[in-house]
This record gives C-alpha cells, structure tokens and sequence, in this order.
C-alpha cells in the first residue's frame, strides 16, 4: 500500500515535471507574445507581437501591459476601498447610540472583520501596486515589468479573493453561512472555530472562505513583490543605478522584500487555521501549539504588513513632496537608508501587538527596545520631509497638500506609536480605541493621502487630462478635516477607557456622556470624509471623460527645478510619437526577441 | 576598495542607520548587565537574540546597501553619466551634498525662492 502510494506519487511528480519542462519549450515568459513559438490557435510566428491592443473588455481581460495591469490594479483598489468605507459608515452609524439600536452586534462584527480586511489587502496593498505597475518601470527605464504574464496573474488572483473575503455577505441571505466575525487578526480559539458560537460548523465557513480570500491575495502580494524586484534589479535602463535611483523605487524595493517575507508566513499560517477549523490538527488550540502561535505567526506577518503599508507611501512623499517645494529632498541617502533600516528592523516588533498576552517579560522587553528603534528611522523621515519644506518655493497644489496632510497626520500617528511601544502604556491602553485612533492616522492619514497625491500628481500622465482644481481642494480639506475629527476623537476615546470592538458602549466604563458625545463626533468625521471621497471619485471620473487634453506635457512646472523625472519624460516621448504619428497615440511595439521598434507608446 | 568606497560623505549619510544600532547595544548592555531578572539561560539567549539578530542583519543591509550606492555614484560620477533627464536625482551627485545637506547656504536656492514667492499666491495656475 505505502509502496503503491509512492509509486503514484513519483508518477505524478515525474508527470509535473514533464508538463513543466513542456510548458517552458512552448513558452517565453517574459515575452508579451501570447505564443510565442509559433503555431496555436491564434498566434503566429512573427518575431513581434501585437501592435496594437485588442479593443474594449477583451483588452483588458488580456493585458499584460504594466500601465494596464496598474490602472487594473488601482480601478479595483479604489472599488475595495468603496466597500470598505461604506461598511465603516455603517458601523459609525450603529455607533451614534450607545446601545444596539440598528444593525445589530453580529452584523457589526462581520462589519468590522471585513473592514479591516478589505482595507488592508483589498485596498492598501493593491493600491500601492497600482502605482508600482504604472510608474515602477517608467521610473526605472524598464521596457516592462519583469515577468510581465506573472504581474497579470497577480492581478487576476485579486477579484477571487476580494469575491471570497465578503463571501459571508454574499451568501448569508439564502444560507446559514455567517460572514466572519473574528476581526482582521483572526485570534483563535475564536476563528478555530472553537465552541458553538456563529463561527464553528457550518455558520463559520465564511471564515474558511475569507481565510482562503486571504491566501490568494497573499498570493498575489508576493507574486507582484518578486516582480518588482526583479524589475528594479534587472531591467533597470543603463542610466538608473543604485545611487540615482528615485525614492519612490527604493521604498518599493525595500517593500517588496518584506512582502516575500511576511506573505508566505501569512499563507503557512492560514493553512494551518484552516487544517484546524476543518482536518481536526491541534495548530491553534490548547491541547496543541495553543493559541498564542496563532499570535506569533500573525504578528510575524503583520508587523512587517504595517511597514508594507507604509514605505511606498513615505517613497510617495518623499517623491512628490519636493517637486512642489522648488527642491530636492533634503538629505536624500537619510531617507533610502532609514528606509532599508524600518524594513529589517519591523521583523524584530512583532510581539508589541502582545504585550498585553502574558508573555515573559524579558521577551517582552526586547520587543519593546527594538520598537523604540525603528522610531528613529521613521522619525528621520519627517525631518527630511520638514526641512525640504523649509525655506522651499511652495506650490500647494492638491498633491502637495495631500502630502503636507499627510506628513501632519504621520506625525501625529507616529507619535502616539512611540507611546505605545511602552510596555506600561501599552498594558492600559491596548485594547482601547487609542490604538484604533493610532493606526488609523496611519492608514487613513498617511497611507490613503499619498494615494490621493500620487493619483493626482500622476493624473495628467494616466488620463492625458487634468482634474478638477477646486474639487481637489474640497476633497483636500473635507478629508483632512474628516480624518483628524474622526480619529482624534478615538485618541480621546481611548484615554478614557472606550474598549475597541464593540457594537455597543452602554457597560459602565469611563464618564458615559462624554463617550457618547466622542463617538458622535467620531461618527461626523467619518461622514465628512464620505463626502470628500465622494467629491473625489466625481473628480476623476468627470476629469478623465470630460476634461479637455493637456496639451502641456509638463503641468507641473517640474523642468523649471530640474525635476522632470523620467516618468515625465516617457510621457513627453508617447505625446511626441502620437503627434508624429497623426495624432493618434499608438501602442508600444515590443519584439520577443530582437530590439524593441517602440518602447515609449501607450493606447488610450 | 572599501577603504575608498566608505569615503567621508558616505559614512555620513550612514550614520541615520547608526542611531538605532546604538538605542540596540544600549538595551543589549543594559539586559546584559543590569537586568532586573535572574539568568535564564535559554531565556536570556532568546531575549538577546532578539536584539542581536535584527542589529546584525541591519549592520549587514546598511553596508550592503551603503557600497552599492557609493560604488554606482562613483561610477557614474567618474563616467558623468548622471544627468537631469535620465535620472530622478536631477543633479550630478557632485552637487548633492551642497544642495541637499546644506540648504541654506546654497545662495542659488535663496535667490528662486525670493524671486518666487512672489508667485506663491497664484498657485496652481497649471491646473484647469
């Protein structure tokens, strides 16, 4: 029987073998020919591939263009983060009252897992590779990205795990099936489906979907990080080295390696849960690794997804912020090295998330040294950041506001992140909305205001148009508004003992009324920066159809300080060629083997 | 080789790296020497480790990181390769330390600004 089996699985593994080295003679991966041997159904050797893209959705179910694939990327993103922010506007609004009032604590804390979830993976990872694929290769005088058909598998892995994660919601009405309701970190014993609560048997397969929602964009994460890597290390043009690489590059990088880290932690750890929840393995439990592993390992990958969340975002500051300041960035080295610094030095943070667990203090302590370092890096950032400001020729416009918006509101979730690095603080204020307040400055006010300025900063290169100027600013200070009332509010929250998670405030903890007063203020902020985000999807999407073509390739004045980078310059190239050609803007030409006849064009 | 790729200016920009290697030995000596709790041996290897582990791959990183950056500039500065249009660092490298690192002194900064501000009320003239 044992031999039977191997025999069988030496079979099947001869048989992987043989499709693998079948697939690698009719295939070129990093070719964009889609057979680019020749022969097949469609395809004929050509030595070129397509000329020009197919039209409509054909086009973009088959992309493997890194501006599109970018723009997918971004497009998804941005409907992710639609859901995630009307599912947080739900929950402020069942947080206006003190007791349960309208939806109801179950459906709070399916809110509340998916939130986090759709925010994170759905959004701010995607996100950032939005503008990875879009900007990376321009910036680094690629051709593409490496593994061009890789990059698109990444993509195509994300609306299956988007569909999977909101499962629950999906089907809850026609099924027994509850949507997860272990929050984002999903601490067992409670998503072990331990106990007969709405999470173990059937109810609880929307954890098992979720937690497999979550495997593919893992899977996708590190997909899209090996791909950056190799980019930026092999397919960097003869004129980009390691010393004038740009920032935004450098962040990327330093984020890509910490995704190939963390991610298949992530995905080992998942795997396991879901052995737990469903092949009777004692990973999480008591009698086996106990639920404190569970910590560990989510915390192994979750500290360095902080940082995952947070580099390309500083990267995008530290890029677009001197372009309106008249100069470079000040001490450009502080910032690459500080950067390489956060990514090695957020490996060594993770059990801060635990002080409060009961681990040794002894091991406590070193977790708690080792976050009191890696302020240091982060710090020297804020201080490039202010002393390019300082005595700069600056321009506020809406990219630059954002990044000013968010450099405050880093400052402002930096610092209240060094408090609680402190064991004794951390004891008191873990599990109250003061950490809430404190990530979300980071989130919201540095992750998600780059990306407002890398959008509009990048907005004349992606659509050829120019947004709207005084709905910018409307989307500018409404969010900026919105986000310090929001989460200043759950500071306040915190200190006064407000514990984080609950649908509910009606237990007696801390002076009721001004709890209640507090979370009403939290709930308007949230409702103000609903309606700056709506003001700015209307902006881009009125921009792009209805705004007239630039016809300045340079809107930003960056020649005049020498800072038209080479994103600028592809684009200046793609216009010129459009006109040469007739005014029709004509797709890149690449070859599969020979020199590329066109390297610079785009279609719209 | 690496006496002359680690020249002055980039063990300067390197010393941003060494603060949190120095907060790292401070707490190593300190849980080394003076620590409240008795030796543990495993635990206190653990504990150590924890620090030692991210202080050495930082040391390695940096100066990993630090000769590829020196060696490049160098090159390129030798071959004066670095320019406005092909790189993002808009400026040969020879001029970085006077614009980036002292800005103030860079009289040339100081008359754009003056000339400029003038037109700081108008901003965003660019957009539509």
């Amino acid at each position: 029987m044992v031999e039977a089996q191997l025999v069988l699985t030496a079979l099947m593994g001869l048989f992987l073998a043989g499709v693998a080295v079948w697939l690698s003679r009719i295939e070129d991966w990093r070719s964009y020919t889609p057979l680019a041997g020749g022969g097949g159904a469609v395809g004929e050797e050509s030595g070129y591939a397509h000329n020009e893209k197919p039209s409509g959705l054909i086009r973009w179910l088959t992309t493997v263009d890194h501006k599109d694939i970018g723009i997918l990327y971004g497009v998804y993103s941005i409907i992710a983060f639609a859901v995630g922010g009307i599912m947080v506007i739900l929950m402020r609004t069942e947080l206006l009252t003190p007791d349960e009032a309208i939806i109801g604590s179950q459906f709070y804390n399916s809110l509340l897992t998916s939130h986090g979830i759709t925010m994170l993976f759905l959004f701010g990872t995607p996100m950032i590779a939005a503008f990875g694929n879009y900007f990376i290769p321009l910036l680094v005088n690629a051709e593409d990205m490496a593994f061009p058909r890789i990059n698109a598998i990444a993509f195509w892995m994300l609306p299956p795990g988007a569909l999977l994660v909101w499962a629950g919601f999906l089907v809850v009405p026609f099924t027994d099936i509850q949507p997860a309701q272990t929050a984002w970190t999903l601490y067992t014993p409670l998503s072990a489906g331990v106990g007969t609560g709405t999470q173990a048997g059937v109810s609880g397969l929307g954890i098992d979907f979720m937690l497999l929602g979550l495997h593919f964009t893992g899977l996708s994460a590190t997909m899209g990080a090996i791909n950056f890597i190799a980019t930026i290390f092999t397919d960097r043009g003869s004129d980009v080295n390691w010393a004038n690489l740009d920032i935004f590059s450098w962040t990327m990088l330093t984020q890509s390696g910490l995704i190939l880290f963390a991610f298949p932690l992530l995905g080992s750890a998942l795997i396991m849960l879901l052995l737990d929840r469903n092949f009777g393995t004692t990973f999480f439990l008591a009698e086996g690794g106990g639920p404190i592993l569970w910590q560990h390992l989510f915390w192994f990958f979750g500290h360095p997804e902080v940082y995952i969340l947070a580099l390309p975002p500083m990267g995008l500051v530290s890029f677009i912020l001197p372009k309106f300041s008249g100069r470079k960035l000040f001490g450009f080295k502080f910032v690459v090295y500080s950067t390489l610094a956060i990514g090695v030095l957020s490996f060594g943070v993770w059990a801060h998330h635990m002080f409060a667990t009961g681990i040794d203090p002894r091991i406590r302590a070193s977790f708690e040294a080792v976050s009191l370092a890696i302020a240091i890096p982060s710090a020297v950032k804020v201080f490039n950041w202010t002393t390019t400001l300082w005595g700069g020729n600056l321009r506020l416009t809406a990219p630059m506001l954002f990044c000013v918006g968010a450099v405050s509101n880093f400052i402002f979730g930096g610092v209240t992140g060094v408090f609680t690095a402190a064991i004794p603080i951390d004891l008191v204020l873990h599990d109250t909305y003061y950490i809430v307040g404190h990530f979300h400055y980071i989130l919201m006010g540095l992750l998600a205001f780059t990306v407002f300025a890398g959008i509009y900063y990048w907005f004349p290169i992606i659509t050829g148009k120019m947004y709207q100027k005084r709905l910018a600013k409307w989307h500018f200070w409404l969010t900026m508004i919105g986000t310090n009332i929001t989460f200043f509010a759950m500071l306040l929250l915190g200190y006064l003992g407000m514990p984080r998670r609950y649908a509910t405030y009606t237990f007696g903890v801390g002076p009721q009324q001004i709890i209640e007063v507090l979370h009403q203020v939290t709930t308007l902020g949230a409702f103000i920066l609903l309606v700056g985000q709506i003001i700015w999807v209307w902006n881009m999407i009125q921009s792009w159809y209805e705004a007239p073509t630039l016809q300045d390739n340079d809107p930003w004045d960056l020649k005049e300080t020498g800072q038209f980078t080479n994103e600028w310059g592809w684009n200046e190239r793609r216009l010129e060629t459009a006109i040469a050609d007739g005014g029709e803007e004509e797709e890149a030409t690449m070859t599969d083997g020979g020199d590329p006849v066109d390297g610079s064009a785009d279609a719209e | 080789m690496s006496e002359r790729t680690f020249d002055r200016e980039t063990l300067l920009d390197l010393t941003v790296n060494i603060v949190p290697l120095g907060i790292l030995t401070f707490f190593i000596l300190v849980f080394l020497f003076a620590s409240p709790w008795e030796l543990d041996p495993f635990v206190t290897a653990i504990s150590i480790g924890l620090l030692v582990v991210p202080f050495a791959v930082l040391v390695l990183v940096t100066f990993v990181s630090g000769r590829a950056v020196a060696q490049d500039e160098q090159s390129a500065a030798t071959a004066g390769e670095l320019s406005a249009s092909d790189a993002t660092l808009d400026s040969g490298v020879e001029e970085e330390p006077v614009s980036d690192d002292h800005p103030e002194s860079d009289a040339e900064n100081d008359e754009s600004n003056d000339t400029e501000r003038d037109d700081a009320g108008g901003d965003e003239d660019d957009e539509n």
